[in-house]
């Protein structure tokens, strides 16, 4: 049974199908999710020039995504948390190399049919190289401080 | 957790102590609840309680709030998170769904109605890791989740051979494996048949391959039970669920344990099965036209049989989402409804579906269906053996437990089910309450 595209894919949507309601194209800034693919996709929301910084995990939608959005998205900064080189790693600002699930690190993913696996960790990680939840959690935490929360 | 609390003021409603509604203080020490005068009330935080009902935490023993089913309703009724979105506040997160809310807002509406404890009633044994994850997303309220095993391929077939120690061993794994709280058995062989194109007519019909019949494997799964000496009983959805006549079948199936020995560590426990949303499962009749309520015979046998509890799955009007691991049932509802609706196979474990319903204030079948839990919670002499469910979402949504006596009863607007008309019926009641200067 395989994964679906860039990697953990049903995973994310499950997540932020149990979280939200929705399965992708969330919408936070007003406050509650919001959902509407024509409006709230990221390939819209490019298109629209509204977004400042993007912040890309373990996907490449710069070799993806069609031409017209990705020149728009190279002109805003990229943040990319990825295990792997890819064309989005090329291009972005920050490049944080993550340690891989499933070899580096434990944890668990998806199947394209919803079935969980747990992922067992088998080598330990190059120094200095750490999970992707670990740096979105460092991320978070220095984003609350800097906000003062 | 606060170390001294002191619940000030309010009426106390505690059935074990026999205390019914006076007016008492609660000391609460490091979690525990003290004399009075074990606590000085001036270190203590103080919650003023005057005019409200202090009462133990209630308990939801069959809710479909986590895992698989539910997010997979989520996830093909967008239009469900539509109808009800929460936005963030300073304490909650933000999150969606009326039918099919997400996690958080399932935690904070239980809590708000004071729920403390909510039981996930369908945990395919392939999908635990899911269903735990979310219910660590599932804030405020504890919760549990019962291992579907009645179309289990190996209890199957060691429950054929008689290999009941193998079969003990294999379920105790498995319950520690998929950190379940207790045996669960949805349409016992029935959905195993549905991946056959078939189901299981009745009680001693065998499942196709298997060749073990719905009795067998209840009354083998009770007998596994006591020997595993688990804290709670087996649950059981009964075969032919939602059909015209089943509740034969029902006592079919509580007469299938009937001479299995209790024998839990506590010693507490009594009973030896569980039957869940009864009012399912209590459908005289044999055809939509002719159907009628059966819940005199179901409670009249529960009240003669102490090892015996239920719970009601009462019906609350209104529009809902059904979600079970019993395909054939599911199929059998799109069939009456043409709705949407996703039936699935987990490997060689269970399967399951889900269709959007609406229960209707006008169908004859849908108020008889209302007045049945109602009989079933009314007949049965003791309050420890029927729990107040509604099934949640399969009968209704949890968070109108509070309508549930009164929805098809009052004399207000006619408000049909749809969301144009519930809009239209909010600013009218605003209008009543707030008129205009």
């Amino acid at each position: 049974m395989p994964m679906r595209g860039h990697y953990n894919v049903t995973g994310f949507n499950e997540v932020l199908t149990w979280e939200t309601g929705f399965p992708y194209a969330v919408d936070f800034s007003r406050g509650c999710p919001k959902y509407n693919p024509s409006e709230t996709s990221v390939i819209d929301v490019l298109l629209r020039e509204e977004v400042d910084v993007a912040l890309v995990i373990a996907s490449d939608p710069i070799a993806h995504f069609p031409k017209e959005v990705t020149k728009r998205l190279m002109n805003v900064p990229i943040v990319a948390i990825n295990a792997y080189e890819s064309l989005t790693t090329e291009v972005a600002s920050i490049v944080i190399p993550a340690a891989i699930a499933g070899i580096e690190v434990d944890g668990t993913a998806y199947r394209m049919d919803h079935v969980p696996i747990r992922l067992r960790k088998i080598l330990e990680p190059p120094e200095g190289i750490l999970p992707d939840r670990e740096i979105l959690s460092r991320i978070l935490e220095n984003v609350r401080r800097l906000k003062g929360k | 957790m606060i170390k001294l609390l002191l619940i000030k003021n309010g009426y106390v409603y505690d059935p074990l102590n026999e205390i019914d509604g006076e007016k008492v203080d609660i000391a609460i020490k490091n979690g525990k609840i003290v004399e009075e005068s074990q606590i000085n009330p001036l270190e203590a935080k103080v919650i003023d309680a005057t005019n409200k009902i202090v009462m133990p935490g209630g308990i939801d023993i069959h809710t479909h709030i986590c895992g698989y089913a539910i997010n997979a309703g989520r996830l093909y009724r967008p239009e469900d998170g539509h109808l009800r979105l929460e936005p963030r506040t300073h304490i909650r997160r933000s999150g969606s769904g009326y039918t099919v809310p997400s996690t958080f807002v399932t935690g904070y509406r239980y809590a708000i109605m004071g729920y403390t404890t909510l039981c996930e009633p369908a945990m395919p044994p392939l999908l635990a890791r899911h269903t735990h994850e979310e219910l660590n997303d599932t804030p405020i309220v504890d919760t549990a989740a019962f291992t579907l095993l009645g179309n289990n391929w190996i209890v199957a077939q060691y429950l054929k051979r008689g290999e009941y120690e193998r079969c003990a061993a294999f379920v105790a794994w498995m319950l520690r494996a998929t950190k379940g709280y207790c045996i669960k058995l949805v349409n016992p062989g029935g959905t195993e048949a549905w991946a056959w194109r078939s189901n299981v007519k009745d009680l001693n019909d065998p499942v196709p391959y298997f060749d073990i019949t719905p009795a067998e494997l209840i009354r083998g799964l009770a007998i596994i039970n006591e020997m595993l000496k688990l804290p709670h009983s087996i649950h059981v959805h009964t075969n032919q669920l939602g059909v015209p006549g089943n509740f034969e079948i029902t006592i079919g199936s509580f007469d299938a344990t009937k001479d299995v020995k209790v024998s839990s560590i506590r010693g507490k426990r009594k009973q030896s099965t569980h039957v869940t949303h009864a009012q399912f499962s209590a459908f005289g009749g044999d055809s939509w036209k002719n159907f009628e309520t059966k819940a005199d015979a179901i409670a009249k046998y529960v009240n003669n049989h102490p090892y015996v509890t239920i719970d009601m799955g009462q019906v609350i009007p209104g529009e809902t989402t059904t979600m079970t691991a019993d395909g054939p049932l599911e199929y059998n509802l799109h069939s009456l409804n043409h709705l949407k609706w996703i039936n699935q196979g987990i490997e060689l474990e269970t399967g399951g579906g889900l269709v959007p319903f609406t229960y209707s204030r006008v169908s004859h079948v849908n108020s008889i269906q209302w007045a049945i839990g109602l009989e079933i919670a009314l007949l049965i002499e003791d309050p420890f053996q029927v729990y107040l469910s509604t099934d949640h979402p399969n009968a209704g949504r949890a968070r109108d437990f509070y309508a549930t006596f009164s929805r098809f009863n009052s004399n207000g607007f006619s408000v049909r089910n749809s969301i144009f008309c519930r809009c239209a019926w909010m600013k009218l009641r605003k209008r009543i309450w707030h008129p205009c200067p």
